[in-house]
């Protein structure tokens, strides 16, 4: 409806109750709402309007760190357990190299070594194919199209069709490095349950 | 010189609430440059003795003295030390890494003593060349037949030019053929670098290379004789 007739109908004179300004970019909406300031008017942004579901937001970003927090654990307790049946498998290996004269620091050091070089691969194995499907996601995206977001979270947020993804440096570099941390902590019950054999007990194996 | 020398050495194991007797009370010098066989039938202490020796085990009572020095409270770290660079094994299923090349199974106690690589290139050449394997350097252990993996074995052995090399049973697992030559090539090499070698074996063709030969039956020494 034009805005004339619109004032004509609800005989509001040359007036407006509000007018709603439609951006480009949701990052312009502060600079915007700064110059439109002025006495008498009231200039709300979409995250003035749209509390709640920031608030939906923060509490799901908590989730997510719990989500985090779990498959690190998964992490650290498979890490444990492939390295652990490692010592078990390589026993026979360990008696010979304590025969050779290998002290039990020195084997500890060489399973701390593996998983620290086990544990960079996978990592670099691991953000190689996650970028992948982000790459993927930020290029193809999510089609919302058939579904009417702004009934389902708001009304005042223009949504467009497809959702897409973006890849966030710092959080890759940080669980990463996180993630590789906890493989070599999982590592080290490991590492030192195989310097508690004795040579002979590992020789024994043979 | 004496290498080893065990005094009045017992070891016991416990086998759930029982406590059984490997060796009972064994004395024994072994001087440089010998070739020993210690035979006995299976339980006899054989395995026990070289491992005391070797400074793979403990003694339950007595003592062990390597090269003069008591070895008996001696801890992991040094005990590790000393099989390092005085001890060399020769175990009855090779013992070999099994990702390692003959090669570079052959190069790692070299690596544990720190050798410079052009001192292990040599070295290892040196040894693969005189128990005539050289040929297969490049070879990973199953690639190999039984008798060339415990050449390898044999080479690593010597690689840190040990005093005293052990081996335990180091042709039960070869036909008669591989095992002749194994014993041809450990008299050989004791011949010719002085190495003291001591091995246990119950073969009495294995046992005919041997110029001391030292019976055990039941944890005690029954027989301890010299050959020509």
């Amino acid at each position: 409806m034009p805005l004339a007739k619109a004032q004509a109908f609800t005989r509001a004179g040359e007036r407006a109750s509000a007018v709603v300004v439609l951006l480009h970019d949701q990052k312009d909406a502060d600079t915007v709402a700064s110059a439109l300031r002025a006495p008498g008017l009231d200039v709300l942004t979409w995250r003035d309007l749209n509390q709640l579901m920031l608030q939906a937001m923060e509490s799901s970003m908590g989730m997510l760190y719990m989500f985090y927090l779990i498959v690190l654990a998964i992490v650290a307790v498979v890490v444990a357990n492939t390295l652990l049946m490692s010592v078990f498998e390589r026993t026979r290996e360990m008696g010979i190299l304590a025969a050779l004269g290998m002290k039990g620091r020195q084997i500890m050091a060489m399973f701390l070594m593996e998983s620290a070089t086990l544990g960079a691969l996978g990592v670099i194995l691991g953000v190689l194919l996650g970028s992948l499907g982000v790459y993927y996601m930020a290029t193809e995206g999510i089609y919302l199209g058939d579904i009417d977001v702004a009934e389902m979270v708001s009304a005042d947020i223009a949504y467009g069709e497809t959702m897409y993804a973006r890849f966030q440096w710092a959080d890759t570099a940080v669980l990463s490095v996180v993630c590789w941390i906890i493989m070599l902590l999982a590592s080290l019950y490991p590492a030192w349950f195989a310097t508690r054999k004795e040579p002979i007990d590992a020789l024994r194996a043979l | 010189m004496t290498v080893i020398e065990l005094q009045d050495v017992t070891r016991n194991y416990q086998v759930g609430q029982v406590e059984t007797p490997a060796l009972r009370g064994v004395n024994l010098t072994v001087e440089e440059g010998e070739f020993t066989a210690i035979v006995g039938p299976s339980g006899s202490g054989k395995t026990t003795m070289l491992q005391l020796m070797g400074c793979l085990d403990r003694p339950t009572s007595g003592k062990v003295h390597i090269n003069g020095q008591d070895v008996t409270r001696l801890n992991p770290n040094k005990r590790a030390d000393l099989r390092k660079g005085t001890i060399g094994f020769v175990f009855q299923f090779f013992a070999l890494i099994p990702g390692l090349t003959a090669y570079e199974n052959v190069e790692l106690p070299l690596l544990l003593s720190g050798a410079k690589k052009a001192e292990r290139r040599e070295r290892v050449n040196e040894l693969l060349e005189a128990v005539g394997i050289s040929d297969r350097a490049r070879h990973r252990p199953d690639q190999m037949s039984g008798g060339e993996q415990q050449r390898v074995a044999i080479a690593r052995a010597l690689a840190t030019h040990p005093v005293l090399v052990l081996a335990d049973e180091p042709t039960a697992n070869l036909d008669t053929e591989n095992g002749r030559q194994i014993m041809e090539i450990m008299v050989r090499l004791n011949q010719e670098i002085g190495t003291t070698f001591i091995f246990a074996t119950h073969d009495p063709r294995v046992v005919a290379f041997a110029r001391r030969t030292v019976e055990l039956h039941d944890g005690r020494v029954a027989e301890n004789s010299q050959h020509a």
